[in-house]
């Protein structure tokens, strides 16, 4: 299983990057990941984008789903399954389903490996058809080395991951109506979701410091691409909607 | 002797419970960085629905049909309503 995976995912992956590392003028490091990074963004884009734009049109029927909450308040089956045959009914599922995200575990793995073992490894494995540059120069833009952590860029990561979680909460239905509902379920999820704000950035700065540079100016680069993503699609998709 | 073969079953379900508290995305904590609190398109969702199939079908059966359910929850399905 190891051995598939790093055939169909570890070694393209560290391939790609060397391609970056030859063709890119000065043979900079860093600007090879922020392309891979751009690379694989780009690959999984048709996925994010779909649930971006059904989340969209979900808000014109808010009032619909409140109603169906306040009827089956207490039967949380019923509400499930009568919001499954809303969401039928009109064409839309705001849930991007399980599959991209299981197959995106596997890559966030490889991309891992790709940094923690290819960059400090002595004869890069690439394919023949690619000219092998002996070993990396793993200074990125001349200040920030790959291979050691770095706290700066680990928090500078952290405050991103902020900016991200932020710009999709607001996007989430508004609060005032989960208060309106009072029910207490939806209460903690509100308190579990404003600690989960800070939480997770604290976390990235964490685990970031333990990291090396290169994983984590991979992390901020995907972080980067995700947030312009979001603000992309949302852009374009309200324009669809005022100019009909 | 046949009390043996529950066994398996049971922590299966214990895992699948660990699992919905702790890395979900649809049940845990991290179902809060998602926007609409999940990523499950099914309800009940792939973890609940692999819960009920092997309570009710066994380890073997019901975890085929738990397999199968999360192959079915990919971008190009409809989703929906859909329990074990």
């Amino acid at each position: 299983m190891i051995g598939f995976f790093k055939i169909i995912l570890y070694e393209p992956l560290l391939n790609l990057l060397v391609v970056f590392y030859n063709l890119i003028p000065g043979h900079d490091l860093g600007i090879a990941i922020i392309f891979l990074t751009l690379v694989l963004k780009l690959l999984l884009f048709p996925l994010s984008r779909q649930s971006i734009k059904s989340q969209k049109s979900l808000k014109e029927l808010q009032p619909k789903i409140q109603e169906l909450k306040k009827k089956y308040a207490n039967q949380k089956d019923k509400q499930a399954q009568a919001m499954m045959n809303l969401y039928k009914e009109n064409k839309v599922n705001p849930f991007s389903s399980c599959l991209p995200l299981l197959i995106q575990l596997p890559i966030l793995i490889s991309v891992f490996q790709v940094f923690r073992v290819g960059l400090t490894a002595a004869s890069l494995p690439v394919y023949s058809f690619i000219s092998n540059p002996g070993t990396l120069n793993v200074m990125a833009f001349g200040v920030l080395n790959l291979a050691s952590p770095s706290p700066i860029l680990a928090i500078i990561t952290g405050i991103l991951q902020y900016v991200q979680m932020k710009a999709f909460t607001t996007q989430q239905p508004s609060k005032k109506l989960v208060k309106k509902d009072g029910a207490k379920d939806e209460n903690m999820m509100a308190t579990m979701s404003k600690q989960m704000k800070f939480m997770m950035p604290a976390l990235t700065v964490f685990i970031g410091m333990t990291l090396p540079s290169g994983l984590m100016l991979y992390w901020l680069a995907s972080l980067l691409f995700t947030i312009l993503e979001q603000k992309l699609v949302f852009a374009v998709s309200s324009k669809k909607i005022t100019n009909p | 002797m046949k009390q043996i073969f529950i066994w398996p079953r049971l922590l299966v379900l214990q895992l699948i419970r660990f699992y919905q508290k702790t890395f979900s995305p649809d049940h845990g904590p991290f179902s809060l960085i998602h926007p609409w609190k999940g990523t499950c398109k099914f309800r009940p969702t792939c973890s609940e629905y692999a819960y009920d199939a092997i309570n009710k079908y066994g380890l073997l059966k019901g975890g085929i049909k738990a397999l199968k359910r999360i192959f079915r929850c990919n971008p190009w399905s409809k989703g929906g309503w859909d329990p074990a």
